[in-house]
């Protein structure tokens, strides 16, 4: 880099250019394109202070927090876990709980850092897929402005952490171009298992994204088998800091422990469960955060946005249907490649595949763990379809910006009318109930 | 500001696609096969070199944090929430119920140089004790525990008014209503006449009660 740009002078100038570049591109577009660029601004900034705003409020355990905080401050005093998950996501919540204290910021603060991060984890991996910047901004706005993301990034949980890192590790993968990035995404997607164990499913897009793009050797994603070696290490490094056995063999007899614990836990019942069915249908949202005080109360719901929601679903059963109509009547292909062409379906099969790799362990273990199942382990299926969402948007607007438009303003209207639930605002039961329509989604 | 594709492309690691250069990721029918750099190629590239996407989601998780750490610190969130006591903050008033013994009105003790809205410890920091000239005995700070086992440190319980006399003389409890005036762990605790001052290792909360009774 020049002294030039380097110097305070340099950097001055250069804001200001980019300013200027900017309102230059924004006078050039059309005024649907206008008001969709408007909106995804708003959207991303409404969403970052959405998150962060009151974030420490209840200032009490809500939902799962108690068991991880809990084990967070037991590895901070080095006394053993006994939680039901691997250690990564709550060594990283004992971070924050070591810079706050142990109270309800420190046990938010790494969460809703993370939670942060993915909105721009959103954009790069948007971006790169479809080679297109405004695809990236799209998923990042759609990720910003959706109170499933909402909801777990203002709560001490470790499922916003688990999908962070996935999405890093597909970042990874969907950038590599030598071992050495099949190797990061591999610690990622390695750490991201180490959070909850379902991460480890971001290996199969991951290798289906390396494979597919061929800028490294077949062989180089066989890196990816660093992700158990990743888990183990890390989990030998909790248990020494608990003091507990933590060679290789004792660490596995834990894990192994723990994996048999999780296929028991079908016996058990829970009012917040809800059968992997549920997921894509908005079957039984649960709300995150709940309080009340004097006459009104404050709700974090992990409902989404319902048009983002409906049009993900419909396109999770669409698509599939499509791609095997184009292969057997392949007159229809030339309509179709007209509207999306070949690397937007391709990248869409890429994501259905991502979608379906997290939805397939719950579907398989219904045998073992029956209902008990939650609407969160939907958060990664879902960040999946936002980014096709995205780049499809981002690709349809060039055709039909009025389309893409009105779309985008009525979910944006959607997300203006649930903002009250989904970032804690003060409000009455009644005015709660008319966004919570539905009895399964109320507390 | 984000790099533009082609600017992503320049790294040879991990790299982002270019937008007009290469075949698409996805659908790149041929493995690409990097060219050999000419000299002037070479001096392009060092003059548009930007770090690739993962330099710049780790940068980016890392100003995040930065930046809400700044945003909480400045809030001064740690002044107003006790470590040790979950959701005391300051001003709040909290009804508690306090285990004690009568001989922990001579025997509790802290010292420290700080005043919390007239409150203070009985004791300087440096372990002299301080006479009623000094510190109205309703308003000299000691360290107690809740039934659950919560520290905190507070003035006023002896001079309440609803206490019995004498005192009981076994272990018993009182509820009062404690209001929190401050946040601090610069303080030493004694907990017995002839005891030693304990530095505070966490944040405990510094309020006055009032109101105290015997549940019955």
């Amino acid at each position: 880099m020049s002294n030039t740009a380097s110097s305070p002078m340099g950097i001055v100038e250069s804001a200001k250019a980019t300013y200027e570049r900017l309102q230059r591109d924004f006078r050039a577009m059309s005024m649907p394109s206008q008001l969709i660029t408007v909106m995804i601004c708003v959207m991303i900034v409404g969403g970052v202070i959405l998150r962060i705003q009151s974030v420490a409020w209840p200032h009490w355990f809500t939902f799962d927090e108690e068991p991880f905080v809990r084990n967070a401050h037991n590895y901070a005093v080095g006394v053993a876990d006994n939680n039901d998950h691997p250690p990564f996501g709550k060594l990283l919540i004992a971070v924050g709980m070591t810079m706050f204290g142990y109270n309800s910021l420190g046990w938010r603060f790494v969460p809703l850092c993370f939670g942060l991060h993915f909105i721009v984890l959103g954009y790069f991996f948007a971006r790169i897929l479809f080679d297109d910047r405004r695809a990236g901004f799209m998923a990042a706005a759609f990720i910003a402005a959706d109170g499933f993301y909402i909801s777990y990034s203002r709560s001490g949980l470790l499922d916003g952490t688990m999908i962070c890192l996935m999405l890093w590790g597909l970042v990874a993968a969907v950038s590599a171009r030598s071992w050495f990035g099949v190797l990061l995404s591999g610690v990622l997607i390695g750490l991201s298992t180490t959070v909850k164990w379902s991460g480890a499913m971001a290996a199969i897009p991951a290798a289906v994204i390396i494979l597919m793009q061929r800028r490294v050797s077949i062989f180089s994603v066989l890196w990816l088998g660093v992700i158990p070696v990743v888990h183990t290490l890390v989990w030998m490094g909790a248990l020494k800091m608990t003091d507990q056995p933590c060679t290789a063999e004792a660490t596995w007899k834990v894990i192994i422990d723990l994996y048999k614990h999780h296929l028991e836990l079908g016996k058990y019942k829970n009012e917040l469960s809800s059968a992997w069915w549920g997921w894509p249908i908005l079957w039984h949202p649960v709300v995150i955060k709940l309080s009340t005080s004097g006459l009104k109360s404050r709700y974090s719901s992990s409902v989404g946005n319902v048009l983002f929601w409906a049009t993900t679903t419909l396109t999770v059963v669409a698509f599939p249907i499509m791609t095997v109509v184009l292969l057997v009547k392949t007159k229809f292909k030339r309509y179709w490649l007209e509207i999306l062409d070949r690397r937007t379906t391709n990248v869409a099969l890429v994501m259905l595949l991502g979608w379906l790799s997290f939805m397939a362990p719950w579907i398989l273990a219904r045998n073992t763990r029956g209902n008990y199942t939650f609407s969160h382990y939907y958060l990664p299926c879902y960040a999946f379809m936002l980014v096709l969402l995205a780049g499809v948007c981002s690709k349809l607007e060039r055709k039909f910006p009025r389309h893409v438009a009105v779309y985008l303003g009525i979910a944006f209207a959607i997300a203006l009318f649930y903002v009250p639930v989904w970032g804690e605002f003060a409000l009455s039961v009644k005015s709660a109930n008319m966004r919570l329509i539905f009895p399964n989604w109320r507390p | 500001m984000c790099p533009s594709p082609d600017e992503l492309s320049q790294n040879n690691d991990v790299a982002a696609p270019s937008a007009n250069a290469e075949p698409s990721p996805v659908n790149a029918a041929e493995p690409v096969v990097a060219k050999p750099a000419t000299p002037s190629a070479t001096a392009s590239t060092a003059k548009s070199w930007r770090p690739p996407a993962l330099v710049y989601t780790g940068f980016s998780l890392m100003t995040i944090m930065f930046v809400v750490w700044i945003l909480f610190s400045w809030s001064g969130y740690s002044d107003k929430y006790a470590q040790v006591t979950e959701g005391w903050s300051l001003g709040n008033t909290k009804m508690l119920e306090i285990t004690i013994v009568k001989d922990d009105k001579d025997g509790l003790a802290c010292s420290s140089d700080l005043n919390f809205d007239g409150v203070r410890c009985g004791y300087a920091a440096n372990g002299t004790q301080l006479g009623p000239n000094v510190v109205d005995s309703s308003k000299v700070l000691q360290p107690y525990n809740t039934v659950k086992n919560e520290l905190f440190i507070a003035a006023g319980l002896w001079t309440s008014k609803g206490l019995p006399n004498p005192l009981p003389a076994e272990r018993f409890t009182v509820v009062c209503n404690y209001r929190v005036v401050g946040v601090s762990k610069n303080m030493s605790l004694r907990w017995g006449t002839k005891a030693v001052f304990d530095p505070l290792k966490h944040s405990v909360a510094i309020g006055t009660l009032s109101d105290c009774v015997i549940p019955q």
